[in-house]
């Protein structure tokens, strides 16, 4: 109900963010082409004012009351926005909503079992709702469920507000194994396109593809029905997504790996389907594209990962593949797969042709489910009647360690409250357990999140050599990034000393890709360029260090 | 740009990831499987290389090789059979490929096939699928290539169970008929009968692969049959214990394997018997799981309802289907109540048979499903087709890992027995939508796609005999593929009363307000015709389940939560149900068609009364039973009325959340087969509820007798059916024509051989005589001084 008026920075501005200011001092013209092409979407959202007023809070109905342009979406500074052929000058971009980073108090933090509701801040988010995996886009919190997503704005953690809701279009609620229309969100991933923002998500029958600019207003773009997906639970359905730019990569359990073309994202088509046996005989679940390597990890009743070469990204090539002993979901995180329980990891990028059918470490746990990560803590989300999530320390792959645990809603029946982001020191847990409760916020630490993110992994790597002229940039980071933060400032590649490529962005949780729009040059050096002050985690912790890599074409 | 060069990298990537190759494509043209142990010949065949190509072989049993130039034919020897993922890298100068199939090793396969008990086979002879109709008294005869049905032939009463013959006749099995039909596959017609024992319940038939010996299960009488394949001369029979139900013979003739259907409460049960010899060998024990941690990724449980056990083709081990009933739950016995996930889930147990014992460790649980019913090896016996009848679904299994690999949907509504037939076509039986769905499992069985290919849907029944509503209530009875009844998949009705039966359980039903409660058979209720439902008689109609059905099994129910909370609808005893949803109302019209319990095979061979029941018979109405087990049903149930007959115990709980004063009185038709007793399940046998459970003589004057009385009484308990003349099979004699009172009854002797014998009909229960009330009055005041209950209405 609030509305609140929110500077933000741009170029050459003092910076309302760390290291903000360090823009364009470390490198030569961070400039770009904005609104980058095919995206087709009506009007361009860039704003064009350094001030943005954001829009009314009002539930459903927010929409933004100044800013040319404003559609809602993050707002990029100083850029134009005209979409055409002109270079110009652009900022660092940030996220509508800042989220909150706050002290907590000690006794909310670790409490014993019977005090579990110490560690809960918010009331019951969308009671009664299946809830999977939640994510945060532009400063919202996302809830994903079957086929409905709710978009609550959490800057007051203790009184999230709704701010719209939508379901799938033709939603089938009684379809399926189990009779209920199960669609569950394992991932959804993002694309960005200029500053339009996409979201791709599962559903009953395939994938669907909304517009989520303004996530006070998200309008649904399309469906794309795939060959045996329907409803199913483990089989039949869809548990992985990756958004990569002109590619968009989908994890269909048994009926393997689904790539679809985004070029234009308001008409996403199908290209093909590749049978499990082309990548190891793995049932494929959740999917993440790191530049030219795509990691496959297998959905509940089985368990295994793979590795393929997308150098060619509609003609993916197995490298290496693993089948383990079942694993309830696989995770990616830095340059890792998880797997549980118990939990195991495997590096998967040092040399993804050879992976080590032994795990680096095992962790032996409570029974669990899903994974999330943020700042090398792993947060382990645990079965009814012992709802919520352990924090694990996983800095040291070769040592993991229980650091805590926070306590779901302990007083639900059948309650599990495991799927998890961590909103700096928050914990958003979501409840997937029959007869559902929603969601609610947690606390897992007393200060508040101030560790940067840091780049972990980057393919191609850097000083490759002979890399396909179709390739595309994949960094991995320590944290979930706000995708907000993410453009031609914060995430550059050009040719050495050359104007920076147009492209367009996809990310799920801490992984990030740039997809250029033209094929790269043969036989020429690239450099990707990420300055500190640019990408930030979900609370706005910005890269402290500069990357910089470089990559040569063949 | 990396150079490859003359100088061969170990990896494709020292420093950077390598190019795609420009030019250079490949394929590894042949898939055949290979044998443990043996060296196997790989071949890559490569186009368009530009200079020296290098070849990376990853075999997926140990860390990938060294690139090796010109290695494009290479031999591996796998130790452990498996489906292994294969990854062949291929480089030349100016970059890689890679290709990346599945290949299959596995165990020599044995000459003949094992066979097991089904309800569908494939006559490889004629390219015809057969399945039963069970409902439907008939068989029907699909075209394996065509993808047709070719005929419905009409068989005798509740066809189970089929088999070819070495003659290739087809032999059909029947339960309520309890005989043969021996089916001419050319003249598609059934050429001749013949019976088997009365009342028998026999249920799994299964060919010797050898050619001389067909096992037929006997599940009322204990016994293994052994006949003749080609006359149906009986050769032998052995007693095997209690509920012999699947059957399996090893490929050379000489191990049978036989499931026992209900398990009694220490363990599940595998009879091992020497076909030859006719002797049981072993009693394979399936362990209660005591230790497993409740969740929604497994539970504890006790290995029940084991519908079959299927013998894999290369001989070394053995899978048995059933379920795993979570008797350790409930709040009185651990504190935790039941929920849908943690009480009854489906289990497969995996036999070792060179031990001759369950690998306990490799138990499958299935996750989310319901019933595990029938399994099927493919030919190399590496795949394992499982089907969960409640799921409507086969699950595909890895037979090695065990793994769950993939799973073929859209089944129908509780499928059965399936069958490879030609071109790894496979056919499911759909037993509840009479058809036969076929799926190509090419793909799966070569490891190269696990998707579901269907290709047909074939009706098998062409009008069946259950009403549309009882058919459709039996599809809801069966179905927990479907969010009203159930949210995640585990619980139907069928999953405690298949064949509206029981599973000689007891749950402890606390958090449903009741208490410790032994699973009821449906048979013969038809209903609410007897009564009200329950041991503490807390429904009043079959609709009330819609409680169960939201409270236990987390269904969203079949009544809106509207109409649900209108009035005292919400109470079982409140506002009606019926009328409200044509779901419920179908489940009702279902359970209202089991008409009759399964008759007696403790009555004489002729279907009369023993001499010690007939004296038991004069005794029960000498002490008065049929005060409350009274009427053709022999329950006072429609009265309303709750006794308490000093069975009750603190266990016993409540009754729907209030003070539990009495039980409903339960009928005696059909008590022979549902041990234990009482509601609590507390005694073993009938001779335990006249006597140890009844040390006061509150549930009858039972001390009075004498023990050879009170055999007597037990005798005429075991041999209360539904008192129906069996049916004249045409193979037998016309009937004469009725004379008043005496039916005549058709009979086999042992060696299935039909007789024919005049039997009295049984009588009504006669109301008391001056001197049966004396004894009567005696225990009535008695009774009149404890604890009596009468419900209002009724």
């Amino acid at each position: 109900m609030s509305t609140r008026t929110l500077s933000l920075c741009c170029v050459s501005l003092a910076a309302f963010w760390a290291g903000c200011s360090a823009t364009g001092s470390t490198f030569d013209s961070p400039t770009s082409s904005s609104g980058s092409g095919g995206s087709g979407t009506s009007g361009t959202s860039t704003s064009s004012g350094d001030t943005v007023t954001t829009g009314s809070d009002t539930t459903g109905s927010g929409s933004s009351t100044t800013g040319a342009g404003g559609d809602g979406a993050g707002t990029t500074t100083g850029g134009t926005g005209t979409g055409g052929s002109g270079s110009v000058m652009i900022g660092f971009s940030r996220p509508k909503l800042i989220l909150p980073n706050d002290a907590m108090p000690a006794t909310m933090v670790n409490v014993a079992r019977t005090d579990w509701r110490k560690d809960l801040l918010s009331p019951t988010l969308m009671d009664h709702h299946h809830m999977d995996q939640p994510t945060v886009l532009n400063g919202y919190l996302l809830l994903n469920g079957n086929e409905e997503f709710f978009v609550y704005d959490m800057r007051d953690p203790k009184a999230p507000v709704l701010v719209s809701q939508r379901t799938t279009p033709n939603r089938c609620a009684t379809c399926g194994g189990k009779g209920e229309g199960e669609a569950e969100s394992h991932m959804t991933s993002f694309g960005r396109y200029g500053d339009s923002y996409y979201q791709v998500t599962t559903s009953g029958k395939g994938v669907t593809i909304w517009n989520v600019t303004d996530l006070a207003k998200p309008t649904f773009v399309k469906s794309i029905t795939l060959e045996g997906i329907n409803y199913g639970d483990f089989t039949e359905a869809v548990w992985g997504l990756y958004w990569q730019g002109d590619t968009i990569y989908v994890g269909a359990t048994n009926t393997g790996l689904d790539i679809l073309d985004a070029h234009d994202p308001n008409n996403v088509t199908f290209v093909k389907r590749l049978p499990t046996s082309a990548f190891g005989g793995v049932s494929a679940g959740p999917v993440y594209a790191v530049g030219n390597i795509l990691v496959i990890m297998t959905p509940k009743s089985s368990g295994g990962l793979a590795t393929l070469d997308i150098s060619d990204p509609q003609n993916p090539l197995a490298l290496d593949a693993l089948k383990t002993t079942n694993s309830y979901i696989g995770q990616f995180y830095r340059r890792y797969v998880f797997l549980q329980a118990p939990v195991r990891l495997w590096d998967v990028l040092s040399d993804p042709t050879t992976i080590s059918p032994t795990p680096i470490s095992t962790l032996s746990t409570a029974k669990s489910e899903y994974m999330s990560f943020s700042d090398d803590f792993l947060f382990l989300g645990h079965l009814r009647p012992d709802a919520g999530a352990s924090k694990i320390d996983v800095s040291d792959p070769k040592s993991m360690k229980i650091v805590n645990r926070i306590w779901g809603r302990l007083d639900r029946t059948g309650n599990d409250d495991q799927f998890t982001i961590a909103v700096g020191n928050l914990l958003v847990m979501c409840d997937d357990q029959s007869p559902y409760y929603g969601a609610v916020i947690g606390v897992h630490a007393t200060d508040p999140d101030k560790k940067p993110p840091v780049v972990d992994s980057i393919i191609p790597k850097d000083g490759s050599m002979g890399q396909s002229t179709k390739s595309r940039v994949g960094i991995s980071l320590s944290d979930n990034i706000e995708f907000a933060t993410v453009n031609g400032a914060s995430f550059m590649v050009r040719p050495v000393g050359g104007q920076p490529l147009a492209g367009k962005w996809g990310a799920a949780m801490g992984v990030v890709n740039f997809d250029p729009d033209e094929d790269l040059k043969p036989k020429t050096t690239y450099e990707v360029i990420l300055p500190k002050g640019g990408i930030t985690d979900l609370v706005g912790n910005a890269l402290v260090e500069d990357f910089k890599a470089t990559f040569t074409t063949q | 740009m990396r150079n490859f060069g003359p100088v061969f990298s170990l990896a494709l990537l020292v420093t950077g990831w390598a190019a795609r190759a420009l030019a250079l494509t490949a394929e590894v043209p042949t898939r055949d499987p290979s044998l443990v142990g043996q060296a196997f010949t790989f071949r890559a065949v490569t186009s368009g290389a530009v200079g020296v190509t290098q070849y990376r072989w990853n075999f997926g049993d140990g860390p990938a090789g060294d690139f090796v130039a010109d290695a494009s034919e290479v031999q591996h020897t796998y130790a452990q059979p498996g489906h292994y993922s294969i990854i062949v890298t291929i480089k030349d100068q100016a970059g890689f490929t890679s290709v990346a199939f599945g290949h299959t090793v596995h165990y020599p396969v044995k000459a003949r096939r094992p066979s097991a008990s089904t309800d569908i086979v494939y006559d490889q002879a004629r390219h015809r699928i057969y399945t039963t109709n069970e409902d439907d008294d008939s068989i029907t005869v699909i075209d394996a290539a065509g993808l047709k049905k070719v005929a419905e032939i009409p068989v005798y009463q509740r066809p189970e169970a089929l088999a070819l013959t070495p003659e290739g006749k087809l032999w059909v099995v029947h339960r309520d008929d309890y005989a043969v039909a021996v089916v001419d596959l050319d003249g598609l017609a059934v050429e001749r009968g013949f019976r088997l024992p009365y009342a028998s319940q026999p249920m799994g038939l299964a060919m010797s692969p050898t050619g001389d010996a067909a096992y037929i299960t006997l599940m009322a009488v204990g016994k293994l049959l052994k006949l003749n394949p080609s006359t149906g001369d009986a050769i032998g029979a052995v007693a095997v214990g209690p509920w012999p139900r699947g059957v399996s013979v090893s490929e050379d003739g000489r191990d049978v394997y036989v499931t026992r259907f209900i398990s009694a409460d220490a363990h599940g049960e595998v009879v091992q018997v020497d076909g030859p010899m006719l002797k049981v060998v072993k009693r394979i024990e399936l362990a209660p799981d005591t230790t497993t941690a409740d969740s929604d990724q497994g539970a504890r449980g006790l290995p029940n309802y084991l519908f079959s056990i299927g013998i894999s083709p290369d001989a070394r081990q053995a899978w048995v289907a059933g379920k795993s009933d979570n008797v350790f739950r409930g709040g009185f016995r651990d504190g935790l109540e039941l929920n849908q996930d943690d009480t009854v889930r489906p289990a497969v147990s995996i036999l070792d048979l060179a031990q001759g014992v369950e690998q306990r460790e490799l138990r499958i649980d299935m996750d989310d499903r319901n019933l595990a019913t029938h399994l099927e090896f493919s030919p190399l016996g590496d795949f394992v087709f499982v089907t969960a009848t409640g799921s409507g679904l086969i699950e595909v299994h890895d037979a090695y890992t065990k793994g769950f690999v993939t799973a073929l949907k859209e089944c129908g509504i509780a499928p059965r027995g399936v069958v490879l037939g030609p071109q790894n076509r496979l056919f499911v039986h759909g037993a509840l939508t009479h058809n036969v769905v076929v799926f190509d499992v090419t793909d799966i069985l070569t490891s190269t796609d696990q998707r579901t290919i269907k290709l047909a849907d074939i009706p098998a029944v062409a009008s069946p005999k259950l009403s549309a509503d009882a058919l459709r209530g039996k599809q809801i009875f069966y179905n927990s593929a479907d969010g009203r009844m159930t949210v995640e998949g585990y619980i139907s009705c069928a999953s405690c009363h298949f064949e509206g039966f029981e599973d000689g359980r007891v749950w402890d039903f606390t958090s449903r307000g009741e208490g410790l409660r032994n699973t009821v058979s449906l048979l013969g209720r038809k209903g609410t015709a007897q009564g009200r439902i329950h041991w503490s008689g807390n429904f009043d109609e079959i609709q009330d389940f819609e409680q169960e059905i939201r409270g236990l099994f987390n269904g969203s129910g079949f009544l809106p939560d509207a109409v649900l909370s209108q009035g005292t609808r919400n109470d079982p005893l409140g506002d009606h149900k019926a009328g409200l949803s044509k779901e419920l109302d179908a489940l009702a019209a279902y359970v209202e068609t089991l008409d009759h319990v399964h008759p007696s095979p403790y009555r004489n061979a002729d279907g009369s009364m023993t001499a010690a029941a007939e004296a038991g018979k004069t005794l029960f109405f000498k002490l008065g039973c049929d005060f409350c087990h009274v009427g053709l049903d022999m329950t006072d149930s429609a009265r309303g009325m709750l006794h308490d007959v000093g069975t009750i115990k603190a266990s016993s709980g409540k009754r729907s959340g209030g003070a539990l004063l009495g039980i409903d009185t339960p009928t005696l038709l059909g008590i022979w087969e549902t041990a234990p007793y009482l509601h609590d399940g507390s005694a073993a046998t009938l001779r335990d509820v006249l006597t140890t459970a009844n040390p006061k003589d509150e549930h009858g004057f039972v001390s009075s007798l004498t023990s050879e009385q009170v055999d007597q009484l037990v005798a005429y308990l075991q041999q209360l059916d539904s008192e129906l003349a069996p049916r004249r099979l045409p193979f037998e004699p016309p009937l004469p024509v009725d004379g008043g009172g005496d039916a005549p009854r058709l009979q086999s002797d042992a060696q299935g051989r039909c007789t024919c014998t005049l039997l009295r009909a049984h009588e009504e229960p006669a109301v008391g005589t001056l001197w049966t009330l004396v004894p009567l009055f005696v225990w009535y005041e008695r009774r009149r001084t404890r604890k009596v209950r009468r419900e209002g209405g009724a």
